[in-house]
């Protein structure tokens, strides 16, 4: 066993040196953890003691981070930062690391990822490494679910935004959601929402100003930040399949999860966004032998890209529609089974949209509601591929969600 | 069962006239009575031989100049001309159809493509008028193929003309489940075979739904959507328009570049929207302004808003009329189970249930797009 580290927080706010101490607590790799309220106290503590971590608030930063890294760095080369910055702020986490800084937390702080980014800090840091740790901020952290159909007019959109808001509340994290639907997309007209910035703003931006594509993003409710589609269908295609892996990439590495509405069919940009998928909800519905073909066709070219079973999840929607197609035939046919299967209730769907509400905050006590839930649930522990476990959902959750 | 078929061969070069000959020699029936390089032998052979078939070489600048076509028709009024030429050209095509030649080939050939050309036009001669008719939706589930489907089958049954219905939903193409057919060859064929096809040879590649309705059939996968490209969905349209008086495109959902460029080769393009929701409003202004933006002109483009639950809306569609640039032709229920059921059995609405206020509000479309095309006609 190696010797133990000492972290130090400075930071104007009692409440980040408590969390950070509490999600310490159980570290091996920590006995010891200080708190300064001021950069000056900081760089006057490190004289006499040498922490091994130092977690530097941007806000304390003066004359800004850049600087502020640097003084550290110089006097303590071998300590490592890691900066606590604000959503949003990347100009400053990246002036951090390209500082010196080896890793960055978002705040409100998160108990498990102050641990696990502790631990990758302490586990790989080494001082030449600094130019590709930039690249490992930069890699993905966020799970990226897209939704993709090859029938409209299946609950493709519905699903993501109703999932999107519920993964919002069941995980207490970063969510954003991305309109894909590059024509028609609808996810704004779900959330009745008016963006003042879509995709196609950050398309156009000036290459010699490029802005990370994080600041066109539009809260909605606080709850999630929403990735607009174009207004006009012409504008379409200003979103080109590289700038689509851009933009994911980098929400993926802002985001914990980055829910994707696509466009029905296989596209160039979609093609792209079911790559980059950790999961792809492949939403049907059994209305007509048309939807049933096409949903072989589906399957069957999700198989010919190499993906998984464990990718690829097939979403039965309106399951209970009575229509002239059994659900297991159609499994026996394509030699798969729907993971996740969806009620339908129009009238829910209906007052939802009057209310100018997402189904789920609407009428959460409801089956569809429900359904979605499940599948929310199934996301944040994992449990997709495993078939669905059919516990009912607690009422105190419903409450929960009402509240 | 063919006679004896007289055939004559006016073809400037020795070498390719030595060929089709040996291709004619070769069919069983064909009896060819004069190969030439000059009309006027050719003319004077032919007294008293009562050819039936000329192939005539359209890459001659002589057979242009003298009005080869006319001047042959003028002493054998019923024989069929086929002109040959080395490359394919719509507007020849046209002058040469317009002049009474009954089809055109592509040189070399062999006994098969002739065969297939002098049977296409004896059931199916190439016509020098005919209309495009292009179903497009912004977005998919409004019940535009059940409308291109039953369009064609509605425009046959008032028009008695021959119908073409080409599937340019490349991906997922529906109409061959819609008309219970099993095509063995697609648009992926004749993709394929695009630069060697004539017109008449495109036959081959229709599936028939009925003696007088033929499909070109979308690709069987996705994938293979991918190797027709827009250029080439545009040519095998051209030769399907000069097959058909009436060839019906279904498209696939969205307004693509593809599916605009087919719009833009079209003479009546119908915009279905479903109006289930202010959404759906939304796409219809929003497919309107793009429309517009393209200049595509007010006389071609028609909206027809089907799934319509509710009959007490008429206010909402007046206001509609009004603020819409294109007119609304037609407003169609919501008869969803009639018309999955039509789907799921393989038999088209207009035929299966043919008194339903969607397959009645359709027959509509179908009849006002017929007299249009007929007053059209009178004018040219």
């Amino acid at each position: 066993m190696g010797t133990r580290s000492r972290a130090l927080v400075i930071s104007s706010e009692e409440r980040i040196f408590l969390d950070i101490r509490q999600a310490l607590s159980n570290s091996n790799d920590i006995d010891q953890c200080e708190w300064k309220e001021t950069l000056i106290a900081g760089l006057a503590f490190i004289r006499q003691s040498k922490p091994n971590i130092i977690f530097l608030d941007e806000e304390l930063c003066f004359p800004d981070v850049s600087t502020a890294v640097k003084e550290f760095t110089a006097k303590l080369p071998e300590t490592r930062i890691i900066l606590l910055a604000q959503m949003g702020r990347r100009d400053k986490i990246d002036a951090a690391i390209l500082s010196g800084a080896v890793g960055y937390l978002l705040k409100p702080l998160d108990n498990s990822e102050v641990e696990a980014t502790v631990q990758r800090v302490l586990a790989n840091f080494t001082p030449e490494l600094t130019a590709p740790m930039i690249q490992s901020c930069l890699t993905q952290t966020g799970k990226i679910i897209s939704t993709f159909s090859t029938v409209d007019g299946v609950g493709k959109t519905t699903i993501a935004v109703n999932l999107a808001v519920l993964l919002a509340k069941l995980s207490g994290k970063k969510i954003c959601l991305i309109d894909a639907d590059l024509q028609f997309g609808d996810v704004c007209r779900f959330l009745h929402m008016d963006p003042s910035l879509t995709i196609v703003d950050f398309a156009s931006r000036e290459a010699v100003n490029r802005h990370s594509c994080r600041e066109y993003l539009q809260s909605w409710n606080e709850l999630i930040d929403v990735f607009a589609a174009p207004p006009k269908p012409e504008q379409s295609s200003l979103v080109t399949p590289s700038m689509i892996v851009e933009v994911i990439k980098e929400l993926a590495c802002e985001y914990n999860y980055v829910v994707i509405d696509t466009t029905v069919g296989f596209t160039d940009v979609g093609l792209e966004i079911l790559e980059l998928s950790n999961s792809i909800l492949f939403v049907n519905t059994l209305d007509s032998i048309s939807c049933v073909k096409n949903l072989r066709l589906g399957m069957d070219t999700l198989r010919d890209l190499k993906y998984t079973q464990d990718k690829v999840h097939l979403v039965l929607n309106r399951y209970k529609a009575k229509t002239a197609i059994g659900i297991a035939e159609v499994e026996k046919a394509i030699n798969s089974s729907f993971a996740v299967k969806i009620g339908n209730d129009f009238a829910t769907a209906a007052g939802a949209l009057q209310a100018q509400q997402p189904m789920v905050l609407y009428q959460p006590d409801r089956d569809v509601s429900q359904d979605i839930l499940t599948l929310a649930k199934r996301i944040v522990e994992n449990t997709l591929i495993d078939n669905p476990k059919q516990s009912s959902i607690t009422d105190r959750l419903s409450r929960w969600l009402k509240g | 069962m063919l006679q004896e078929v007289r055939v004559v061969i006016i073809e400037e070069f020795r070498f390719m006239r030595d060929l089709m000959a040996s291709v004619v020699r070769a069919i069983p029936d064909f009896n060819l009575i004069c190969q030439t390089s000059s009309l006027e032998e050719a003319l004077i052979k032919l007294s008293g031989a009562e050819p039936q078939v000329v192939l005539l070489d359209m890459d001659m600048p002589a057979m242009r100049e003298k009005n080869a076509i006319t001047s042959i028709l003028k002493i054998y009024p019923s024989v069929n001309i086929l002109c040959t030429s080395q490359r394919w050209d719509e507007t020849d095509v046209r002058l040469i159809i317009q002049a009474g030649a009954k089809g055109y080939l592509m040189k070399p050939f062999s006994s098969e493509e002739l065969l297939q050309a002098i049977k296409a036009f004896e059931g199916n001669p190439l016509l020098p008028v005919s209309e495009i008719i292009t179903v497009i939706s912004p977005k998919g589930n409004s019940g535009k193929t059940t409308l291109a489907v039953n369009l064609a089958l509605g425009i046959q049954q008032e028009t008695g003309h021959k119908v073409g219905l080409m599937d340019a939903d490349l991906q997922f193409g529906d109409i061959p489940v819609f008309l219970n057919i099993d095509p063995t060859v697609t648009i992926v064929e004749a993709n394929r075979d695009i630069n060697s096809l004539s017109p008449s040879v495109l036959v081959s590649y229709l599936t028939a739904y009925n003696k007088n309705i033929k499909v070109l059939a979308a690709p069987r996968s996705p994938a293979l959507a991918e190797l027709i490209s827009t250029s080439g969905t545009l040519s095998i349209l051209k030769y399907m328009r000069s097959l058909f008086r009436y060839v019906i495109v279904d498209t696939a959902s969205g307004l693509q570049e593809d599916t605009i460029a087919i719009a833009n080769a079209s003479n009546r393009v119908y915009l279905n929207v479903a109006y289930n929701s202010v959404f759906d409003l939304d796409h219809l202004r929003q497919s309107v302004e793009f429309l517009r933006s393209l200049n595509f002109p007010q006389e071609k483009v028609r909206i027809v808003l089907s799934r319509i639950k509710t009959r007490g809306s008429m206010d909402i569609f007046n206001r509609l009329r009004e603020e819409l640039f294109y007119p609304i032709s037609a407003l169609l229920p919501n008869q969803f189970q009639v018309a999955t059921d039509a789907i799921n059995g393989g038999v088209p609405l207009l035929t299966a249930k043919p008194n339903t206020d969607l397959a009645l509000g359709i027959l509509g479309i179908a009849k006002d797009m017929a007299e249009s095309a007929k007053r059209s006609a009178k004018l040219e």
